[in-house]
């Protein structure tokens, strides 16, 4: 399927599910019920799988780190989930600010922060590549190295950081008409679903790398590991343009 | 040349996914054309939330205004997301008669540009930055034309 048809679905999806996420805001306000609170979370759940799916997100940050760093499937998800989860944090905090002190140029907002985000986000993955083409210098002779706890964690804040502008938009939704106990669920429930999404990426590409090393394919992994160094960089720099 | 816009297009495709939804009618007459964005049900009442100040539900001229100028000129920099070429030539896009109402709680944004079109021409509306998702919803037109559409952005032969 060509690219530009498998993006037009997703958009129509979102879309769609965009639509009845308000539709159902509206029968909340109208006969507020279990029911619908359940709706919109879930909704909120499908938004987050389906939103993923296109560009962004940070799953080819996520595919190429795991080409250089480690090919262990826990370690996979670990980043994905922590990813998703600072990408909603992060949206969850800015639209907190923005709500509570620039109510009156909120929506303008939206855009000037994630433009400076992504730059942020971009400085951070040129940074994360250095290192780690340092350290596939110093360790290349081992065989898949360990992927540490603390350097997912700089992963996932490096992509995480940029705030979500769809789980920002659901959140401002919810706390516009007063429910923010639903807006902070709903946001949850849409980074469980991206994370499920980000998952894929990141277990597909540990996948890859665990072929290659199994079949002992020594030079096309550290081809690899290269390669995700110079797609980390390449990300960074587009990001930070 | 071919590098470069193997970069810009990968730039942009890498993580730029539209979080605005706008449903579009043209229509196409002798001496101008009319355009209708018809905002989507969430952005619609988040910007309302921020431009209509008394919370009735409509823009007065002041808030349709600052609307305007939030969300609208500054499109000017990228001609207003619409290409129109006839022949040869790219034309100009001048929007005019810029105006802003909500229908059934959605924001609509109509103007008009003054294009006649005398020669087979393209009329295309697309977001480079595909922050924006442009749906074509209805064509009106004097003359034949042929439609090339996504829900992200779509094309009008013109054959006058």
């Amino acid at each position: 399927m060509p690219y530009h048809e498998f993006l037009g679905i997703i958009v129509a999806w979102q879309k769609t599910i965009n639509d009845s996420i308000v539709q159902a805001f509206e029968t909340l306000e109208a006969q507020p019920s279990l029911d619908i609170y359940a709706t919109i979370v879930l909704s909120a759940f499908v938004y987050g799988l389906v939103h993923a799916l296109g560009p962004g997100h940070g799953k080819m940050v996520i595919a190429s780190y795991f080409l250089v760093h480690g090919s262990k499937m826990r370690d996979a998800l670990k980043a994905a989930f922590l990813t998703s989860l600072v990408h909603t944090l992060s949206a969850l905090s800015v639209t907190l600010v923005l709500y509570l002190f620039f109510e009156q140029t909120i929506m303008r907002h939206f855009t000037l922060i994630n433009t400076y985000m992504y730059k942020l986000s971009g400085t951070l993955i040129i940074v994360i590549a250095c290192l780690l083409w340092f350290e596939i210098r110093k360790i290349h002779r081992e065989e898949c190295p360990d992927t540490q706890p603390s350097s997912l964690l700089k992963i996932a804040f490096s992509v995480g950081i940029v705030p979500c502008p769809g789980v920002m938009s659901i959140v401002l939704l919810a706390m516009i008409l007063g429910y923010y106990t639903l807006g902070i669920a709903s946001a949850m429930s849409m980074s469980l679903g991206m994370g499920i999404t980000m998952s894929l990426a990141a277990i597909a590409s540990t996948r890859f790398k665990q072929t290659v090393a199994r079949n002992r394919y020594e030079t096309l992994f550290q081809v690899l590991s290269y390669a995700g160094v110079g797609l980390l960089l390449c990300l960074g720099i587009a990001l930070v343009l | 040349m071919k590098p470069l816009l193997f970069w810009i297009g990968l730039h942009v495709s890498l993580w730029a996914h539209p979080h605005f939804f706008i449903d579009t009618d043209v229509t196409i007459e002798k001496t101008h054309i009319l355009y209708r964005w018809t905002f989507d049900a969430l952005n619609s009442k988040l910007l309302l939330f921020e431009f209509d100040s008394d919370k009735n539900g409509v823009l007065d001229h002041e808030e349709a205004s600052r609307f305007l100028k939030a969300h609208f000129y500054p499109l000017e920099a990228n001609r207003y997301n619409i290409v129109l070429q006839s022949g040869e030539n790219e034309l100009l896009v001048k929007p005019s008669d810029v105006n802003v109402t909500v229908e059934k709680k959605r924001i609509i944004v109509a103007f008009v540009t003054q294009n006649a079109l005398s020669k087979p021409s393209t009329l295309c509306t697309i977001d480079a930055t595909l922050y924006i998702a442009y749906a074509l919803r209805n064509v009106q037109s004097l003359y034949a034309y042929e439609v090339q559409k996504s829900d992200v952005d779509f094309c009008l032969g013109v054959m006058p």
